[in-house]
């Protein structure tokens, strides 16, 4: 009846105001929140960076490769500046595909956290633009407060928490309208064309959060359906027939997708993670319990393994509850809405249905993904709660009250919350209670009788308070507690921008740091910063085939292989990978050639490196790189690069380095005094499909170490008197992955590693006088340490660069663009050409104009072989997928268009025939 | 309405079949349910888990040895030292169905209790289904499942293995079921007794608690049939009289049996101090949520009470209550009955009356299936009546199941590890619909069609739960998963070969060295060959003979129930006449080796002295226990030099070179500073008869504290070997020990995992002269403390002397259970020294004179003896034996003769009444029926 009437006055209601309205009060409240997070840009100087967590180590400086891309004409389909090279097309579809990332094209590198905040705080805005504009449609209703349920959901805990991860704010924003043109298409076959577009906005802007919010809206259309009677007999249009066409949207919409889908389906595929995954038992992630303060003001401890983050705010909680005790609400939709959020509880709850949600891979970082979406349920119910509050009775409040009471109650006898947070939900519950419960009178008693005049503001500026205050300050006050200041983070990018002119850039090469620069700009995310190309990165499709053979080389990998890291040079192995820069914040390294200098950085020359491709032996394929992860005896790290640099260049270099194994000391501690198998080992069984190391092997080499005292770490210390005036690199080896441990060299800290989540390193522990005396630590916070005899280096620069020069023989480098190399190769034999571009499938490789077979050099990078003379090589990617991808977006395209077209025509002349009809009766 | 129409037509149905179905549905029930599990036959997982291999399994088939070799059945030298064998026999054995064993090779023991245990359980089924049926007067077939329900119940499945508790369990309903005819019909007291008796007789234990509830059942169905109504008189008062009568026949009847096994098990009654009674709650309340619902079993010494029968009938039990077309006086009693089971299952003191004020310090709760029997009537009941209850209260009622699980999710065993959670919520969802869907006429439009397998879904959900689900979450915690059963055989027929080229004429022990295996301790040989040992595991050992045996070195545990040989200690093993080991010891360097089976090694001991030999008069002077009184430095092998020099009269010192050793720690410091902590949890038993003051700050004591809880404690020696013979080596403690393992050279030699045992001698191995060996004791305790281990090479060949010694004089020695005759001759006074344990009932005669015998060392049987030749015999006659069958004759007589009175005066009243009386009984049924009064 409702709606009907709304229809009626439709016509003169042309503009709705209200998610405009919506827009621009979301838009003032993040701004409010920022404000008081101290966040750049709103307040001032002193402003924190919003970089934080991936955002930093990932997003960021995506979106600012993605900015150099763009604005430097490059190729947006493969790039050097993602670790060594890479497909850009999985990283694009699900980091950065969002329209919306194009603000950062109107920032400055260095103010990329600014861009960062715009791009945040406009999809948030969109969010609750959308949300009102539902809420309004949906409920035809002219109540202004659907402007403020609107900010309740932008503003909910889900994305105040995620507000980071922005890629899924699209998705998030997109949500209510998705919803909204699935209302309007129910009804009318004709609004088909709507949900066609607004399905192939929610693909383009992120596939992930797409796949959510497309399997819920199905869900979504089916109840709304069986609600609403379209699966009964004789019903026009059908409900299998509505299903059916929205399915069709659906497929429509992605096929249009699929230039960008197809292609980072196969990137992302190509490069799955093989760690081993457990099957999801049936046992509940959590207990019943500790989800209870999920439905309140919870203040965040661990967004790694967090609860699902449902919590709106107070109203939405109030009103919930009491829809269910509302007697104008019919049965039949309490029933549907309390199996609705039961569903919502059971999938957070039962593993196989939470993996289900989250595209069937388990999330190792912020679970529960799709959390979200159940708020977004319990803001439409609490909105047509609110509508239909007038029905509610005195008890109905006073049981809501009552219930509310005793959830918090057992929140605060049973679960680590903090009283803090308990007076204040009392509090406000008390307030917010108050006031729904007096806007369902007519009058108010005499003595304030007045103040129902301004009953509605009062309400409104207590939610306001609370969402835009009160839950930020609680939810998202620890997440940027230890967030650098921006204006540092400007100056350092300034800074290195500054240095990075001294690279001399009319030759390729490559440049990375060392020691972490800064907070932000860490060892995983200089290159595009400063616009250059390095060998570092993170991201779930990175190519774990190549960064497992950084791994063998001592750079810091982590266990799944989707992040390593250049944390120190390790100038055998940067030299062969072509790294010739070293950023660095130690301004007196002598190691190094230094190349230009600025306040907190100097910028470092290795002349010894190679440029992208060089010369090797034929048999030089043959050599087994993986062989240290088989070898549970020495894994001496230093032998291991000799070996291989002989077996690149013919000529031995067993005096590469110098390497000795020193004795310790230990300091609370003591070796363990029986076998492993007697020893309280947590039960951590690593897996990786590709590793040769077993991490149940029982190695005789292996020596366990017990600390004594668990108030104090456990030290292992040596002094060395230094022989060599040149860089001094330590090796712990780890049977697999490491211990959590630090490394001190004369009392400063140089490495340090907090959790057991990568794989042994090199350190470079600094280049020292000889005849100095250098005390070196190993530290552990452990109770039980692993490890097989940790020993020291010294690289002889000589032997180094005796080597290399009869690596760079021959190669003239003439183009090094994103996804296209050429060079000259000059060979007295045939040779293999090794080029340190990661190998991928679709490259290319002609030499002198004729295609030649691309191999795989040790099962990561490209190589090919060459005949004796000169020859001219070129080498082009082009993206896997890429052709089929737009030849099915143009169909997917034609075909959307012309289902709008027939679905639109054959329903104006249906209306049209039932008008007519209508007239008659 | 369902009660008139079955009453009408009972006389036409004479037989009813439903009582038989359930029995072989319980039958398969139970064979799927060890097939599901992978339990022998079915599988290849052993049955002979916890007791029932360390205890039943074997006792079993030493009553079937008994049985065949001809010998007294009222002593047995396979009980430790030798035993009376009443109390062990009316605990464990009693049940007429233990024949069942008989009828298999020993090696087939596990199968044969399989059957047992499903044929026990097969009875608790077809009774349950026939209570149902007589009580509830319905034809529903479902009673055969509801009888189901009962056998499966969470207690039966997770304590089957406690195999002399079914029989009880089984009689249960059957008793109820007579009960109730009882207080209808007197003429049904012959019945009654005889149950009773049978009940009496099946194992006394189980009959107590349930004569107790029926008592208490009883007297609520009275109240609730008004028949202590002021009308009635004292008609109420004569048939509650009536009833006891019938439990004191039943009891005088079986008194053959219970006189001298009370007289035995009270005779060896446990010595340890038991703290006072406290008010403390057992248990938090919330913990029993967990109960109610199929939870993963935990530890079974600290178990809760194990009440779950199905989440059919904890529906069915919630329903009950929101039935309108039940009485309130009939809620009231259930709800006070379930309250009184919480109550008692909460409260120390009630729960500890239940037990025979015994408590026990494994598997508590001993009676909570008296609970679940109740449930399955409730539960019945609301089932028959369950058209009246309103839509709304069933899913109410799943609701409140629901609620139950979160609970137990969050704060109970759901939440630790359990994958039950989700399955709780669909089976019981199902159960609910299902049971809801019987309750409509029609069911909707679309499943209409399926209305005719309703029931059928709704038996093969149940079935599915209870057959598989719920034994699938017990089983595998109990029955420990090992799957060794045919291993098991092996070694029973291997140890059976070996057994056999030991001599068999002659009296001597066997042991074993080194234990192999769980399920043949140091405790079960004896049973399993067919022999005679020391060693034993009884709660009605004999604790005075063990607490001597302690002495000597051999494990023993806190409160002398079980002493376990597990190491040859070559000097004491030939006192008490061990004269062979079976050992997986291939290198035993102690006695001859002298055959082998597999990896099984006989070896023979031939200095083993027999059962009674002469010692000197003056040995009774000797302190036995002056080692629990010693806290400097409690040296056993010194000991036991002194213990033999003291019975031969030869000095024995030289049977040991005994020598300390300099201990390395580490991961923890040694420290002469005493812990302000208790050091092991033992620290608190009291017993009777131990004479070690555990307060005393013995100086001597060293302590040891722990640095890394990841990694044990190690004391590491290294020792020089000077001689190549047998190594043995004791860690003396003050009282109980430390959690300890000794190495030698990094392979395991001795462990225990808890601090239940005194210190004992360690068996290290025979090494060659010259070598060096690694010793370590690897604790995982923070604090370790003792007085300085000690090892010693023992002379082995040092004993001849000692033995001739001791040989001297002894004519001949003939040895039957319960009866020895030996002859002496001499020319000093002796002491006549038997390695029978001293009890009550042995009796002897030298040269026919009745004399009178002294207690060795409060342990064993001796007898003073002058010089000269002298014919001692000694015979055993179990306490009590003769006044039990007086009893017994007495029983019977006022068993005859009360039946007589009964059935003549009951007719009478029949006779009378038979007229008008036929609408009141059609009333009586009607509104009657269930009553369920405690548990």
């Amino acid at each position: 009846m409702i709606e009907r009437d709304a229809i009626e006055t439709s016509r003169e209601r042309k503009w709705n105001t209200r998610p405009l309205i919506s827009f621009f009060a979301t838009m003032a409240f993040l701004f409010m929140i920022f404000f008081f997070s101290g966040i750049s840009p709103f307040s001032g100087t002193s402003g924190k960076s919003v970089l934080i967590s991936d955002l930093s180590a990932q997003y960021a400086p995506f979106l600012v490769s993605l900015r150099n891309s763009i604005l430097h004409g490059r190729s947006l389909t493969y790039s050097f500046q993602i670790g060594m090279g890479k497909n850009y097309l999985g990283i694009f579809a699900y980091y950065l595909s969002s329209p919306i990332n194009l603000v950062a094209l109107l920032f400055p590198v260095s103010h990329i956290s600014d861009a960062i905040v715009v791009i945040i705080t406009l999809k948030l805005s969109l969010a609750g633009a959308f949300m009102t504009w539902l809420l309004d449609k949906r409920f035809q209703d002219k109540t202004k407060m659907s402007i403020l349920f609107g900010s309740i959901y932008a503003l909910c805990s889900f994305a105040l928490v995620f507000m980071m991860n922005f890629m899924w704010l699209d998705g998030f924003a997109l949500l209510p309208l998705v919803i909204l043109v699935i209302e309007q298409f129910r009804k009318d076959t004709r609004q088909w064309w709507k949900v066609f577009i607004v399905l192939t906005i929610l693909f383009v802007s992120g596939y992930y959060m797409a796949y959510m919010v497309g399997v819920f809206s199905f869900f979504y259309l089916i109840a709304l359906l069986d609600y609403e009677g379209f699966f009964s007999k004789d019903r026009d249009p059908s409900g299998a027939k509505v299903l059916g066409l929205f399915v069709l949207a659906a497929v429509f919409a992605a096929m249009v997708c699929a230039a960008m889908l197809i292609p980072a389906g196969l990137d992302t595929i190509y490069n799955a993670d093989h760690s081993a995954a457990t099957t999801p038992s049936v046992i509940p992630n959590f207990s019943l319990i500790s989800f209870l303060p999920q439905l309140f003001l919870t203040r965040l401890t661990d967004i790694a393994d967090n609860p699902p983050f449902i919590y709106a705010d107070l109203a939405t909680l109030f009103l919930v509850i009491l829809f269910f005790k509302n007697k104008e609400i019919s049965s039949r939709l309490k029933r549907w809405c309390g199996i609705a959020l039961g569903l919502g509880v059971l999938s957070f709850m039962l593993p196989p249905l939470d993996i289900a949600w989250q595209l069937f891979d388990e999330p190792n970082w912020y679970m529960h993904r799709y959390s979200y979406i159940l708020t977004f349920g319990m803001i439409l119910i609490a909105f047509y709660s609110y509508l239909h509050r007038k029905a509610l009775a005195n008890r109905d409040f006073a049981w809501t009250a009552g219930i509310v009471f005793l959830l918090l109650v057992l929140i605060e006898r049973f679960s680590a919350q903090e009283n803090s947070l308990y007076y204040q939900t009392i509090a406000f519950s008390a307030a917010i209670l108050l006031f729904l419960w007096g806007s369902t009178k007519e009058k108010w008693p005499d003595a304030i009788g007045n103040l129902k005049q301004i009953e509605t503001p009062l309400l409104v500026l207590i939610l306001v308070a609370e969402i835009a205050f009160l839950n930020p300050k609680t939810t998202v006050g620890n997440l940027f507690s230890n967030a650098q200041k921006n204006q540092d983070f400007v100056t350092q990018v300034e800074e290195i921008q500054g240095l990075s002119d001294a690279i001399d850039r009319t030759s390729w090469a490559r440049v990375e740091q060392e020691d972490g620069l800064g907070k932000n700009i860490d060892s995983l995310s200089l290159a595009p910063y400063i616009d250059a190309n390095g060998i570092s990165s993170f991201s779930s499709m990175s190519n774990k085939k190549q960064q497992r053979f950084l791994k063998q080389l001592g750079y810091r990998v982590n266990y799944n292989y989707f992040s390593a890291e250049h944390t120190f040079p390790i100038l055998p192995a940067d030299s062969v990978l072509g790294i010739r820069y070293i950023l660095s914040t130690d301004t007196d390294e002598t190691s190094m050639e230094k190349v230009a200098s600025a306040e907190h950085y100097a910028l470092y020359q290795n002349p010894d490196a190679a440029s992208i491709a060089f010369i090797a032996e034929t048999e030089a394929d043959l050599f087994d790189f993986y062989q240290l992860e088989k070898d549970d005896i020495t894994k001496d790290y230093f032998a291991f690069q000799e070996k291989w640099l002989t077996s690149l260049t013919g000529k031995a270099a067993e005096d590469l380095y110098t390497t000795f194994e020193p004795e310790w000391e230990l300091i609370n501690v003591e070796p363990a005094p029986c076998d492993s198998e007697y020893l309280e080992l947590d039960e951590i069984e690593y897996k990786d499909a590709m590793n040769l190391e077993n991490e149940k092997s029982d190695s005789e080499s292996i020596q366990y170490y017990i600390r004594t005292n668990e108030k104090a770490p456990m030290v292992f210390r040596t002094n060395v008197k230094v022989e060599k005036n040149s860089p001094l690199y330590l090796s712990v080896p780890f049977l697999m992955r490491c211990f959590p441990y630090s490394v001190y060299c004369n009392g400063q800290k140089v490495f340090e590693e907090e959790a057991s989540s990568n794989y042994s390193v090199i350190i470079d522990l600094g280049t020292f006088e000889a005849g100095m005396d250098v005390q070196i630590e190993i530290r552990s916070n452990e109770d039980l340490f692993a490890c097989l005899s940790p020993r020291l280096a010294y690289v002889d620069r000589a032997v180094l660069s005796e080597q290399m020069n009869l690596l760079k023989q021959g190669v003239t480098v003439t183009e090094v663009k994103d996804g296209r190399v050429s060079f000259s190769a000059e060979t007295e034999k045939e040779s293999l050409v090794i080029t340190t571009i990661p190998f991928e499938k679709n490259w290319r490789v002609t030499v002198d104009g004729k295609k030649v077979d691309v191999l795989s050099y040790q099962d990561a990078f490209v190589s090919f072989v060459v005949p004796e003379g000169t020859h001219q090589i070129a080498m082009e990617f082009s993206l896997p997928g890429g052709s089929i991808g737009v030849i099915i977006s143009v169909v997917g395209l034609l075909s959307g268009a012309v289902v709008a077209l027939v679905l639109r025509k054959k329903h104006t002349s249906g209306a049209k025939n039932e008008k007519v009809t209508g007239d008659l009766k | 309405m369902i009660e008139k129409t079955s009453l009408e037509s009972s006389r036409k149905r004479n037989i009813d079949l439903r009582p038989l179905v359930a029995f072989f549905a319980t039958l398969i029930a139970m064979f799927a349910v060890f097939a599901i599990n992978q339990i022998t036959p079915f599988g290849p997982r052993n049955i002979l888990t916890s007791d029932l291999g360390a205890q039943y399994g074997p006792y079993l088939i030493g009553y079937k040895n008994a049985l065949k070799s001809g010998q007294s059945l009222l002593y047995s030298q396979s009980l430790g030292l030798g035993q009376n064998t009443l109390g062990v026999f009316a605990y464990y054995l009693s049940s007429p169905l233990s024949f069942l064993v008989f009828l298999f090779p020993a090696t087939r023991l596990q199968e044969s209790i399989t059957i047992l245990i499903s044929v026990k359980l097969a009875f608790a089924g077809a009774f349950m289904t026939w209570l149902l049926d007589r009580k509830f007067k319905s034809k529903d077939w479902m009673s055969v499942l509801f009888g189901l329900m009962y056998p499966l119940c969470s207690f039966a499945i997770i304590f089957m293995f406690n195999i002399m508790w079914l029989d009880g369990f089984a009689i249960l309903p059957l008793l109820i079921l007579l009960t109730e005819k009882f207080v209808e019909d007197r003429r049904t007291w012959p019945k009654l007794t005889l149950v009773l008796f049978i009940l009496f007789v099946s194992g006394y234990y189980m009959a107590y608690m349930i004569g107790i509830f029926s008592f208490l059942y009883l007297l609520s169905y009275m109240w609730y049939k008004g028949a202590f109504a002021k009308e009635k008189g004292n008609d109420g008062a004569k048939k509650v009289g009536s009833f006891i009568l019938s439990a004191v026949v039943a009891g005088m009847m079986s008194a053959c049996i219970l006189i001298p096994a009370a007289l035995d098990t009270l005779g060896n009654g446990d010595l340890t101090k038991s703290a006072s009674m406290t008010m403390n709650p057992n248990f938090k309340l919330i913990s029993l949520f967990d109960q109610f619902l199929e939870t993963g079993v935990g530890d079974l010494s600290k178990n809760l009470p194990y009440i779950f029968g199905g989440l059919a009938v904890l529906f069915l039990c919630i329903l009950f209550f929101f039935n309108k077309q039940i009485n309130k006086k009939l809620k009231f009693g259930v709800a006070l009955a379930f309250g009184f089971a919480v109550l008692s299952f909460h409260f120390p003191l009630l729960n500890l009356a239940w037990h025979l004020f015994d408590t026990p310090n494994w598997f508590g709760y001993r009676y909570s299936y008296l609970l679940s029997f109740v449930m399955v009537l409730v539960a019945f009941y609301s089932y028959l009546h369950i058209n009246g209850v309103e839509r709304k209260y069933f899913f109410l009622s799943w609701g409140i199941i629901v609620g139950i699980a979160s609970i137990s999710q969050s704060f109970g065993q759901m939440g630790k590890e359990d994958s039950t959670f989700f399955a709780t919520l669909a089976l019981s969802f199902l159960i609910c619909v299902l049971f809801y869907g019987k309750t409509l006429k029609t069911w909707p439009e679309e499943i209409a069609n399926l209305k005719r397998i309703g029931t059928l879904l709704l038996v093969a959900v149940i079935l599915v739960e209870i057959v598989v689900m719920n034994p699938r979450c017990y089983m595998p915690s109990v029955f420990s998963g090992r799957k060794d059963a045919d291993e098991y055989v092996d070694m029973i027929d291997d140890l059976q070969t070996l057994a056999k080229q030991e001599d068999a004429s002659g009296w001597y022990r066997s042991e074993i060295h080194s234990p192999w295996h769980t399920f043949i301790r140091g405790n079960t040989l004896a049973f399993y060959t067919n022999k005679h040992g020391i060693s034993i595991f009884a709660s009605m050992s004999n604790k005075r003979n063990n607490h001597f045996l302690k002495q000597l070195g051999y494990e023993m545990n806190y409160n002398y129930f079980c002493i376990e040989h597990q190491f040859s200690i070559f000097p004491t093993d030939t006192l008490l006449g061990v004269r062979y080991i079976i050992s997986t010891d291939h290198d035993l360097k102690d006695m001859p080796y002298k055959f082998n089976v597999g990896n099984y090694y006989l070896y023979e001991n031939k200095e083993a002295m027999p059962i009674a030999f002469l010692a000197s008069a003056d040995a009774y002077s000797f302190d036995g226990y002056q080692l629990e009184k010693d806290d400097q430095k409690k040296d056993y092998f010194e000991f036991q030099e002194k213990w033999i020099t003291s019975l031969s009269g030869v000095d024995a010192s030289d049977l040991y070179d005994t020598f300390n050793a300099e201990w390395e720690v580490k991961n923890g410091e040694k420290t002469d500073i005493q812990p302000s902590e208790d050091i092991t949890a033992g620290d608190y038993v009291e017993n009777e008869l131990n004479y070690e003051t555990k307060n005393t700050k013995s100086s001597a004591l060293q302590y040891y504290l722990r640095n890394n809880t990841k990694s044990p404690m190690v004391l590491r020696t290294k020792i020089k070997i000077e001689s190549d013979k047998p190594l043995y080596m004791v860690i003396p403690y003050l009282f109980l020990q430390c959690v300890s393992e000794v190495y030698v050279d990094d392979e395991l030699v001795c462990g225990q995992d808890s601090a239940s045992y005194y210190s004992q001698i360690v068996n290290l191995g025979a090494f060659q002269q010259g070598r060096e060996i690694k010793v370590e004791i690897r604790t995982t305790q923070d604090i370790y403390a003792s007085f300085a281990p000690i090892f010693a090479y023992c002379n082995t060949e040092n004993i001849s002397k000692q033995t001739t010694a001791l040989r001297q004089g002894l004519d001949d020695v003939s040895v039957k259970n319960g009866h020895v005759v030996v002859k002496t001759t001499s020319d000093t006074d002796k002491m006549l020294f038997t390695s029978i344990p001293f009890e009550k009932g042995w009796s002897a005669t030298v040269d026919g004179q009745k004399t009178e015998i002294v207690s060795y060392q409060d342990a064993f049987v001796s007898i003073p003896l002058s010089a000269g030749s002298h014919t001692i015999e000694l015979r055993f006659t179990p306490p009590g034996w003769k006044p039990g069958f007086l009893a017994s004759g007495i029983g019977l007589m006022a068993f005859v003769l009360l039946s007589f009175v009964m059935l003549k005066k009951n007719k009478n009243i029949v006779e009378a009444k038979a007229e008008g009386t036929d609408t009141e009984k059609v009333e009586a049924a009607t509104q009657d029926s269930k009553k369920s009064e405690e548990v």
